[in-house]
């Protein structure tokens, strides 16, 4: 046999390996199917706490549990965590598990396209004239809430899931101006002083910062035109994953009132979007809704307004339709926006100073 | 992105789904012959990375030959990493049923008879040259790409690579001295690599 050195460096002629052996089919991960395996990816992951890869463990602890959340109404939009790691038995650091309690389940209002429009003015014009807080270089911007989430609980030994509502608490949550800086202060969610929530993640449209929110168009058909070209391929449905990302950039955020005016003009123009007269935000205040029902989830989005002053004032989410036990009317996820303000310390509440 | 991966930023690996999840799927649908078996194997390569995301070292321009090496030994042994990621399998998204793609469906059954053909002829090879065979030709990567997914020597890569022509050649020759044979049916088994639980084409198309 003649070996030929001077090739034995070369690659070989891929195009006859190909005729010897042509690869066969075409198979393609379908996008929306990439995406499903995608979210499903990043809930095992997010199940996990970040550090100790591969790390010698010690002895598994009886009975693990983790409780995930589902933060419906605040970010439950792929490209957001999905889920929440709020606590676990086997981790110290974290906080008790929050008591649980029966889920609310409310009668189901039937939401109304006809209102909508003179609505939508209201609540726009309202907005146009809001003062928001300014916050300074080196200053955080602060929203104290209450919040409610459904919660998973899955045990991994049993390998069983049990869902149960928390218990209404308080959630505060500091945000520097980029949103690389932040602080979380929330029963069940964080350790009883809080955590830090720096990231090196830049901010984005679904998980959007002060600076951020200073960039966007204040023109409806622009901003509605952005938020569908930065939804592209994120979510089950463009039109119900722009009604999450408006969610988002309303809810524990301080939008600029030109914004926050064309935000609202831009979710009527989003379609499947009505107006609910009646909808309790987390605090007990009764409001009325700009809703969109999501047909896959089964679930409708609220953003619930001040039926007077027209102001934002939380957001509720309700199965419509009965999906994994969840009777219609439950209630999944509430919100309550309760303080906003502009801190100099990260952890500081406003006004308690600092600098 | 190196260090973002073995820091376990969840995002650095949204963004290593979203860039090689379709890569490893058509390799795992073409060594595999088996469309669901597939999506197991990309979720199970995906879960091992994150596993093992502290062994990833700054090596190359990025992480493709790391996560395409951990795919190849899923592929080696299934059943075991399924075992290891048993409660995240069980939690996988349910295929939903595909009237809409009827398209799809008909290219999926004539892509079938190709992919059972070609894992025929795949089975004549050894282990080694499969891999790099299909990584090379298949997946299109480079030489030290393949290298660096395997763990061996650029030179094995092409020698490897070299023998699995060879023997390929033998094959073509042996089809056209008996036409209308099928490749002999005993060596055509892939060794170690069948999968217990294949799911069959009508279950998995309903």
């Amino acid at each position: 046999m003649i070996r030929n050195f001077r090739r034995a460096q070369e690659p070989l002629d891929h195009a006859e390996l190909a005729r010897l052996l042509p690869a066969p089919g075409d198979p393609d991960l379908r996008p929306d199917r990439r995406l499903a395996l995608e979210e499903h990816l990043m809930q095992q992951i997010q199940h996990a706490p970040a550090p100790a890869p591969e790390a010698p463990r010690p002895a598994r602890p009886r009975r693990r549990t983790l409780l995930v959340a589902l933060p419906v109404a605040a970010a439950a939009v792929a490209g957001v965590l999905a889920f929440q790691l709020l606590g676990s038995a086997s981790h110290d650091g974290t906080a008790a598990p929050l008591t649980r309690v029966p889920a609310p389940v409310v009668r189901i209002e039937a939401g109304s396209a006809e209102k909508l429009d003179a609505t939508i003015r209201q609540i726009s014009t309202a907005a146009a004239r809001q003062r928001e807080p300014k916050v300074g270089p080196g200053q955080f911007l602060y929203v104290k809430s209450q919040v409610s989430y459904l919660v998973t609980e899955v045990d991994f030994d049993k390998n069983t899931e049990t869902a149960f509502v928390q218990e209404l608490h308080p959630r505060e949550v500091w945000k520097s101006r980029d949103g690389s800086r932040g602080y979380l202060i929330e029963p069940g969610n964080s350790p009883a002083g809080g955590e830090p929530l720096d990231t090196d993640v830049p901010s984005h449209i679904n998980a959007p910062s002060y600076d951020l929110l200073r960039t966007l168009p204040t023109d409806p058909d622009a901003l509605l035109a952005k938020i569908y070209a930065e939804g592209e391929g994120k979510g089950r449905n463009r039109y119900q994953q722009a009604f999450t990302t408006i969610g988002d950039l309303v809810g524990e955020q301080a939008p600029p009132a030109g914004l926050a005016s064309a935000l609202y003009r831009a979710a009527a123009k989003i379609p499947g979007v009505v107006v609910v007269e009646h909808a309790k935000d987390a605090a007990g205040r009764d409001g009325l809704a700009v809703a969109r029902t999501d047909e896959t989830a089964g679930e409708r989005t609220e953003l619930i307004f001040d039926r007077r002053s027209f102001t934002y004032l939380g957001q509720r989410t309700i199965q419509v339709e009965e999906v994994k036990g969840l009777k219609p009317g439950t209630v999944t996820g509430r919100t309550a926006v309760i303080e906003r303000g502009v801190a100099d310390v990260l952890g500081n509440r406003p006004g308690t100073g600092g600098a | 992105m190196f260090a973002r991966i073995r820091d376990g930023d969840p995002e650095a690996f949204r963004e290593l789904h979203a860039a090689h999840a379709s890569l490893v799927y058509r390799h795992a649908v073409r060594m595999t012959g088996d469309w669901s078996l597939a999506e197991d194997v990309v979720q199970l390569t995906f879960l091992e990375a994150w596993r093992l995301r502290g062994k990833l070292r700054d090596e190359g321009d990025g992480p493709r030959p790391w996560l395409m090496g951990i795919a190849v030994n899923v592929l080696r042994n299934t059943t075991r990493a399924g075992r290891r990621h048993r409660a995240a399998m069980d939690r996988m998204p349910a295929q939903e049923t595909v009237p809409d793609f009827a398209d799809e469906l008909v290219g999926r059954i004539a892509d079938a008879e190709q992919l059972a053909a070609a894992r025929r002829a795949l089975g004549r090879l050894r282990r080694g040259e499969r891999e790099v065979f299909t990584l090379c030709v298949w997946s299109g990567m480079s030489y030290a790409e393949v290298a660096a997914t395997l763990d061996v020597a650029v030179g094995t890569v092409r020698s490897r690579l070299s023998r699995a022509r060879t023997r390929l050649r033998g094959l073509a020759e042996e089809e056209l001295r008996t036409p209308g044979t099928e490749p002999g049916p005993a060596s055509g088994q892939v060794r170690g690599d069948r999968v217990p639980a294949a799911r069959s084409m009508e279950e998995e198309n309903r």
